[in-house]
């Protein structure tokens, strides 16, 4: 018998051989109870991370086509598992390893009170600043800003100072995907009042002062940012963390924490003087406000298709390979922080924060993270927010005009019972 | 036809209670109904193939355009029929179909009809004129372009256009700034990769047509005083009105559905700003998963292409009839 398990080829990067190994390593674990089952990873090939939710979904329609185990982006989990395509798991909060998991990370894989996977990792955001840029605009050489006003100073003091350098790296547009809404827009309005969905009343905010705060933040950054040739190509990822940074061209950057794990020895691009060219600086709020940083993050999931023909041995599988020593080598591989806090003290997981400093940084802004709505909507939602993003930065919309657009197109898809204002 | 039935009135009766007519025993008489029968069983195979495989897909994709079907999310397997919900939205203001359709209609004009129709034109009217050396050689060229996967092509413009790009490399030879063409006109970048990769196509076609022209009515015009200008436009070009008009049915078809090369260059972006139809649908059913609004997106570019194309073989048909008077 044989088992697939479904991830996208980006998890995957040409030269590193994160996802067989693990797949393999898990197998090999699987196979001590059964012997007999074979299990083969299906590399879902495709330029974006959208184009592979896509093809997943269309995959669990069918019967014929269904893995057994879909690696499973969690923000999906909601939409997912309201369109009937993955199954409950209920057996899988009596499995022993359920209880080391974060509480944040049990309810990012469920769903309207049920378990619909298992998290294997985690990140969170965090702000890179070029030491080398820093020193020739008179800034400080251990940085930590307090304020978007602190970054805007810093990024417009790199600016004034070198021409050639982009200042500020802030995700933007469609080409991107998710990347721009969660990384461009969502951790900023997580730093003010607003937030996108109020789980006390249930409903979504569509327009506040945190809303038209962050929209305006995104146009006083649009001169200083990277140019629209960089943020309109799809790998826009791999140009700043394995072009412009490596050559100090970039001062200020906004991006995940799994960022650095490129530069580790054995890593896609090792880059031994990183620590020294770069530092790490947690993500403020608006001015400052308590509890004085923010954060979102993401994390992916193992989950078993509605239609996979052996749910049990799909879940075993999914407990083999989630288990604290195979995930203690898998999330600083692909430079993920661990879901279940029992990794930090494997051996595995040690050697790694010794290689990659900013896995201790970053997993010290935890305390700090949110999570976006695990609800069928958010993606749709996602789509106004990238859309929004690229309508500013090519200046084809003003901070105000983004917020209507946003208010308006929001209601359109939640239903104007499920949103709400605010007026602060 | 009526000979068939007089064959069989010529068949040797049996017995005198004779059978009727085209009933003869062992003797396959052809009726007008058995003759038709026999046409359809001969294209059953072939019409079912196209009915299951091309007819039933639009069909459905009509159908799933009054629903609101999506990726996932709950209407993903539970959806409903919504009537014209998905065409409203379409057809209200800011839905960005208009500007999609005017990005369809700049990259058939520029791409379609003078880039590949007219040069393509252009390319087999003179090099059936020249030597057979430059026309082998310019003919390779041109049809080698036509051989290389659509992909490819894509990848290969990209290199060429893009920051950093061979483009950018001559520019700074000259001491001159690049900005890409992908970022300040990404419509006419993919045009132009366009025109390049199906240029061939008309080539040949017109190639074929040129040599179907025969010499010696060429040859009687010259000599009657009919100038280079005056043989091609009274002459060549009126000779050649199928082969343009099947040239211009085909290329509006294939240019109008045409996704893979600008997707692959640009993504329809920056932005929308390379938008057309068929990448705006695919944005709509697989980025954004609004699968049904995409489906109805669809159905207005099917209607577009059939529209033209139907236009295009009225035109045909005139030319025959047009043909056939004199």
């Amino acid at each position: 018998m044989t088992l697939t398990v479904a991830y996208w080829s980006g998890f995957n990067p040409a030269g590193v051989n994160i996802m067989p190994a693990w797949i393999n390593a898990a197998a090999k674990q699987l196979q001590k109870t059964y012997p007999n089952v074979n299990v083969v990873g299906d590399e879902i090939t495709t330029s974006s991370e959208s184009e592979y939710y896509s093809k997943v979904d269309l995959t669990e329609r069918s019967a014929r086509t269904v893995p057994d185990v879909v690696f499973e982006d969690s923000f999906l989990i909601g939409s997912d598992a309201s369109a009937g395509f993955l199954r409950p798991l209920p057996q899988l909060t009596t499995w022993p390893g359920w209880n080391a998991y974060y509480p944040a990370m049990k309810s990012s894989a469920s769903y309207n009170g049920k378990v619909y996977g298992a998290m294997n990792s985690t990140d969170v955001q965090l702000i890179y600043y070029s030491r080398k840029l820093f020193k020739q605009a008179g800034l400080p050489a251990t940085w930590q800003p307090h304020s978007w006003g602190d970054v805007l100073a810093a990024a417009r003091a790199i600016n004034r100072h070198d021409n050639g350098a982009i200042p500020v790296w802030i995700y933007t547009g469609q080409a991107v995907g998710e990347a721009s809404a969660f990384r461009g827009f969502e951790v900023f309005l997580n730093g003010t009042s607003d937030r996108l969905y109020d789980y006390t009343t249930h409903k979504w905010e569509i327009s506040g002062p945190g809303f038209n705060a962050t929209w305006n933040l995104l146009s006083q950054m649009q001169p200083l940012e990277e140019p629209e040739s960089m943020w309109s190509n799809p790998n826009a990822d791999a140009t700043v963390a394995l072009t412009l940074m490596p050559h100090q061209q970039v001062g200020i950057v906004f991006d995940g924490s799994w960022v650095a794990t490129a530069y580790v020895p054995g890593g896609l691009a090792p880059w031994p003087g990183f620590s020294s060219a770069y530092g790490e600086a947690a993500l403020p709020t608006q001015a400052g406000g308590a509890p004085g940083y923010t954060n979102q993050s993401g994390g992916w999931a193992l989950s078993v298709p509605s239609l996979a023909p052996h749910p049990s041995l799909s879940q075993a599988f999914i407990e083999a390979a989630s288990s604290a020593s195979l995930l203690a080598s898998f999330d600083p591989a692909s430079g993920n922080l661990p879901p279940r806090a029992d990794v930090l003290t494997q051996p595995a997981w040690q050697a790694a924060v010794k290689v990659n400093p900013v896995s201790k940084f970053a997993s010290a802004q935890l305390p700090y993270t949110t999570f976006r709505p695990n609800l069928p909507t958010y993606v749709q939602v996602s789509n106004v927010i990238q859309q929004l993003t690229e309508q500013v930065s090519t200046r084809s919309m003003t901070p105000s005009q983004a917020a209507a657009s946003y208010a308006s197109q929001v209601t359109q898809i939640v239903g104007s019972g499920n949103v709400e204002r605010m007026r602060k | 036809m009526s000979q068939v039935v007089d064959l069989g009135r010529e068949l040797p009766k049996e017995g005198p209670s004779a059978a009727p007519i085209g009933r003869a025993k062992n003797v396959t008489v052809e009726t007008p109904l058995r003759r038709r029968l026999t046409g359809l069983t001969m294209v059953a195979p072939m019409l079912v193939v196209v009915l299951v495989f091309m007819g039933w897909p639009a069909v459905w994709t009509f159908v799933l355009s009054f629903t609101n079907m999506t990726v996932t999310g709950p209407t993903a397997t539970h959806y409903q029929f919504i009537g014209f919900a998905n065409y409203k939205q379409l057809f209200s203001t800011g839905s960005g179909l208009l500007d999609s359709v005017g990005k369809s209609i700049y990259y058939l004009f520029v791409s379609g009809y003078l880039g590949q129709a007219v040069l393509g034109f252009l390319l087999a009217y003179f090099l059936s004129r020249s030597a057979y050396a430059v026309r082998a050689t310019v003919g390779a060229i041109v049809i080698v372009a036509w051989l290389i996967p659509e992909i490819v092509t894509s990848y290969m413009w990209f290199v060429l256009l893009s920051d950093g790009g061979v483009m950018q490399q001559g520019y700074h030879l000259f001491g001159l700034n690049y900005q890409s063409w992908l970022v300040t006109n990404p419509m006419l970048a993919v045009s132009l990769a366009n025109a390049w990769r199906g240029a061939a196509f008309s080539f040949l076609l017109f190639s074929a047509a040129l040599d179907g022209i025969p010499t010696d009515l060429i040859d009687a015009a010259e000599v009657d005083g009919a100038g280079g200008w005056r043989r091609l436009t009274r002459l060549t070009i009126p000779l050649l009105s199928s082969a343009i008009v099947v040239d211009l049915v085909i290329i509006t078809l294939a240019t109008l559905n045409d996704f893979s090369l600008i997707y692959a260059m640009t993504g329809g972006g920056p932005g929308n700003a390379s938008n057309v139809l068929s990448v705006f649908m695919y944005r709509q059913a697989f980025s954004n998963y609004e699968l049904a609004y995409g489906t109805a997106i669809a159905v207005v570019l099917l209607v577009i292409g059939a529209i033209l194309a139907a236009l295009y073989i009225r035109l045909l048909r005139r030319q025959g009839s047009l043909a056939e008077m004199r």
